[in-house]
């Protein structure tokens, strides 16, 4: 059996307006209950309620393409900020226009790394102590997550393009950086500051 | 893959809850939006989000609240986002023309309901909506809808009463006619 709630004080909460036991009550939330009943004839449920739309299950796969879209996403912008990283690197550099072009544009996916446009492997030209593409060795380094790298890093899916483009970048700059007699530290650092912000737009649903 | 079966138990689960709730949810996103369009689309959108919550979901016994509970961040935010003003202060929109070949005494009779009813929701406020419309169409208890619109119990039931006290004054010439 509900209760009415207390004219003065509040209302026990199993009160419940419209309840046909309560609407001829003696008190005043008899008329509350004969609001309730008339506002919620007004409301005809059946009308608000006709034929809810039909709904199923997204399919898989456009879970999937949502993912693909937002790794796809977040592959242009890695690759986008580690180019940038690089150009940057090979400014301070002094490397040839040529050079910063080619690693500016993100490399087209059909391109490994060892198939890269001659310009990347031509001794650079005009440029204080020459420069080398990466050697293959170099190249086949796998990234390692830092020390104290959390487990975000390692919950990535590594699309193998992906990685060798990182990986080519990553060892550009490593290499461009031997002429700046860089700290290898610092060098890990940017890297892995740069792999950060990646994370971050990744996680960010860029 | 192993979580398959866990996917699979989860999108019989979600089925279920639109047959067993799809017509209440439906109904308070009617209400709340006074607007079937907008009611059809939140309603694809809030088992969207429960299908995509699917692996977060813990089964408390009350589907209802937890699918209302997303219905009505829903539909308040829309009706933020879509307006500078507060839902309260927003105009009911008049209920939509649902069938042509209705007779005119009963399209007259309909559009005085839609008068009274818009005349009614538009003297609530927000929260009283809510309130009102959370208990009428979702049947929680007092305690539930408290914990959905995130305020103490006893300001749960004001807003119950002051809703339906004002409702009752703006119906009662309606009554007294009656």
């Amino acid at each position: 059996m509900k209760t009415h709630p207390s004219p003065t004080g509040s209302a026990p909460s199993d009160w419940f307006p419209g309840d046909p036991s309560d609407q001829f009550g003696q008190n005043e939330f008899a008329e509350l209950d004969a609001a309730w009943l008339h506002w919620t004839e007004l409301l005809d449920k059946a009308e608000g309620a006709a034929v809810p739309p039909p709904w199923r299950p997204p399919h898989r796969s456009h879970d999937a393409a949502i993912a693909g879209s937002r790794r796809e996403n977040w592959r242009v912008f890695a690759l986008r900020a580690l180019s940038a990283a690089a150009a940057t690197v090979l400014l301070a550099a002094g490397v040839s226009w040529s050079h910063r072009a080619a690693i500016s544009n993100p490399l087209p996916a059909s391109i490994a790394v060892n198939q890269q446009p001659s310009a990347n492997r031509e001794t650079t030209s005009g440029m204080d102590g020459g420069f080398e593409p990466p050697s293959l060795a170099a190249r086949d380094a796998p990234l390692t997550p830092p020390v104290g790298s959390t487990s975000d890093a390692e919950d990535l899916t590594w699309d193998s393009t992906v990685d060798t483009r990182l990986n080519y970048v990553h060892h550009l700059l490593r290499t461009i950086d031997r002429k700046l007699e860089p700290d290898e530290v610092m060098l890990e650092r940017a890297s892995w500051a740069v792999y950060a912000l990646a994370l971050e737009a990744q996680q960010s649903g860029l | 893959m192993t979580g398959l079966p866990e996917d699979q138990r989860a999108d019989e689960r979600i089925r279920q809850w639109v047959e067993t709730h799809g017509k209440a949810l439906r109904g308070y996103l009617w209400a709340i939006t006074g607007s079937h369009h907008d009611a059809d689309e939140l309603f694809q959108e809030v088992f969207h989000r429960a299908w995509r919550n699917r692996n977060q979901y813990t089964e408390q016994g009350r589907p209802l609240a937890y699918l209302l509970r997303i219905a009505d961040r829903l539909a308040i935010d829309r009706s933020r986002k879509h307006s500078a003003q507060t839902m309260g202060e927003q105009p009911w929109r008049a209920l939509e023309p649902r069938d042509d070949g209705e007779p005119p005494w009963e399209k007259l009779e309909r559009q005085e309901s839609a008068r009274q009813l818009e005349v009614a929701m538009n003297e609530l406020t927000e929260i009283q909506r809510r309130v009102l419309l959370l208990k009428y169409y979702g049947d929680l208890t007092f305690a539930e809808i408290a914990e959905l619109i995130d305020c103490p119990l006893n300001t749960a039931l004001s807003h119950a009463r002051r809703g339906l006290q004002r409702l009752r004054s703006n119906l009662a010439p309606t009554q007294d006619s009656t």
